[in-house]
């Protein structure tokens, strides 16, 4: 005993798993269990752990609870909130950074990132999603990192030296023009990335 | 089988990648096939200095981890066929690679290059060691200050130290008039101190700042005076005897006395 607490909930008995040692899990729960066998027969368990749970041990013990108490112990699938990469990017999760990038910072998420400050020469951005800066890029900024063609990168001020986009890279013009003080979007059209004064309604 | 040169000063500031932007380009316009790579990790600067810092995609420590093939990560200059630059990344520190893979990098650039031209950091730590490491000759940067000259002594000691005793002396920034007035260290001064063969004086010029801004190296302008004095650099390196740059470069005769006086 001492290495499973039972705890109920509308959607059955959740069981938090505080030991390690398989044996012991699973001897502790048929312990408790067998003390009321009547009052647990036909409901739903879940497991929750601090620690990775060897498939093994799942796989048997929920083998063990449907034959001896008719309980049907279901899996926490920690990836069921987490949306499909590469389908959905409106709906990815989001970081959002308060702070300017510097040179020579480079910050990765998987998914879309925000940022609320610039992002400066020498510094890079890596996101599987898209990114949004609410300030000027000077940096490298690459969206959709691990092979999204529809990733998109916005901006109020777009001067970066290098736009990334999957697979596909574009460099600022060498003659430096005066480019207008105007929000702007880059994404990909056709084989090329394509950038495009940012117009309500009009993106993507 | 091509030369090394490490371009080092231990401080900072003293011209360094500047330097190197233009030896290397002024080697290139001579027809050699010349590499310039970047060791400052972290405080990456040289790309700036030519212009090509919107074209790296992979770099040295790329290159070193595995990730890429040193071609990929050598860019070629927008002027000159025959000048590359191998940058290096901005995001990681100089302890990213050591000095046993800068030897073998630099060995395989060799095989490739006339001449690679290393970009030293500031300082006498690992990214000092990481530049030295398969260096064959070396290239010290000083300008006439006593704290310059000092750090360009201690990093002389050290090359010695590491038996590269190929060493040469550049003075940067020397503004004529000065030393005349006997204001500013001369360049006899400065031998005496470091007692090592004189490679090169480069006049102060304010059109310096200009070009890296631009990211066009002084050397491709042909006004410019630190550009020639670098142009002459590059040939002394290649052996020629080029006579340094007269000490008074002030114009003499009638018409100087007139243009003098509507200058004030």
């Amino acid at each position: 005993m001492g290495s499973v607490v039972f705890k109920g909930n509308r959607n059955g008995i959740v069981v938090y798993v505080l030991g390690k040692e398989p044996n012991e899990i699973k001897k502790d729960i048929f312990e408790k269990l067998c003390q009321g066998k009547d009052f647990f027969y036909g409901s739903r368990m879940y497991l929750k752990s601090d620690y990775e749970l060897s498939e093994e041990l799942l796989h048997s013990l929920k083998d063990d609870l449907l034959k001896e108490f008719n309980i049907n112990l279901i899996f926490e699938d920690k990836k069921t909130n987490t949306p499909k990469k590469g389908q959905d990017l409106n709906e990815a999760i989001t970081k959002i950074y308060k702070r300017t990038i510097r040179s020579g910072q480079r910050i990765f998420y998987d998914g879309n990132i925000v940022i609320i400050g610039d992002v400066n020469s020498g510094a890079e951005v890596v996101a599987t999603g898209n990114i949004i800066v609410l300030g000027v890029v000077r940096g490298i900024v690459h969206a959709g990192a691990d092979g999204n063609y529809k990733a998109f990168i916005a901006a109020y001020e777009l001067q970066p030296e290098q736009i990334r986009i999957a697979d596909v890279i574009s460099r600022s013009p060498d003659d430096k023009m005066n480019k207008p003080k105007i929000p702007e979007v880059a994404k990909i059209k056709g084989k090329f990335i394509s950038i495009e004064p940012y117009l309500p309604n009009k993106l993507i | 089988m091509g030369t090394s040169i490490v371009v080092t000063s231990g401080k900072g500031g003293v011209g360094k990648t500047t330097t190197t932007a233009n030896i290397g380009t002024a080697l290139a316009m001579l027809g050699k096939k010349v590499v310039v790579v970047d060791a400052d990790t972290g405080l990456r600067n040289l790309d700036l200095h030519l212009g090509l810092e919107n074209r790296i995609v992979y770099n040295l420590v790329d290159v070193v981890e595995g990730t890429c093939k040193l071609k990929q990560a050598l860019i070629k200059d927008k002027r000159l066929d025959n000048l590359f630059l191998l940058p290096t990344a901005q995001t990681k520190d100089k302890t990213a690679v050591t000095p046993e893979q800068m030897q073998e990098l630099v060995e395989n650039l060799k095989n490739e290059f006339d001449y690679v031209i290393i970009d030293c950091p500031a300082g006498i730590e690992h990214g000092f060691e990481n530049a030295v490491a398969g260096a064959d000759r070396a290239i010290v940067v000083t300008t006439p200050e006593v704290s310059a000259v000092r750090d360009a002594d201690r990093i002389i000691g050290k090359l010695e130290a590491k038996g590269l005793e190929d060493h040469q002396l550049i003075i940067n920034r020397i503004k004529f008039e000065m030393t005349k007035k006997g204001e500013m260290l001369n360049i006899d001064d400065m031998t005496d101190i470091l007692a090592i063969k004189l490679l090169g004086i480069v006049p102060d010029d304010e059109k310096i700042v200009i070009s890296t801004n631009r990211g066009e190296p002084a050397v491709t302008d042909p006004a410019s005076k630190a550009g020639q004095a670098y142009k002459n650099i590059a040939r002394r390196l290649l052996g020629e005897e080029v006579p340094f740059m007269e000490l008074d470069n002030e114009e003499s005769g009638f018409f100087s006395i007139f243009k003098k006086l509507f200058r004030r």
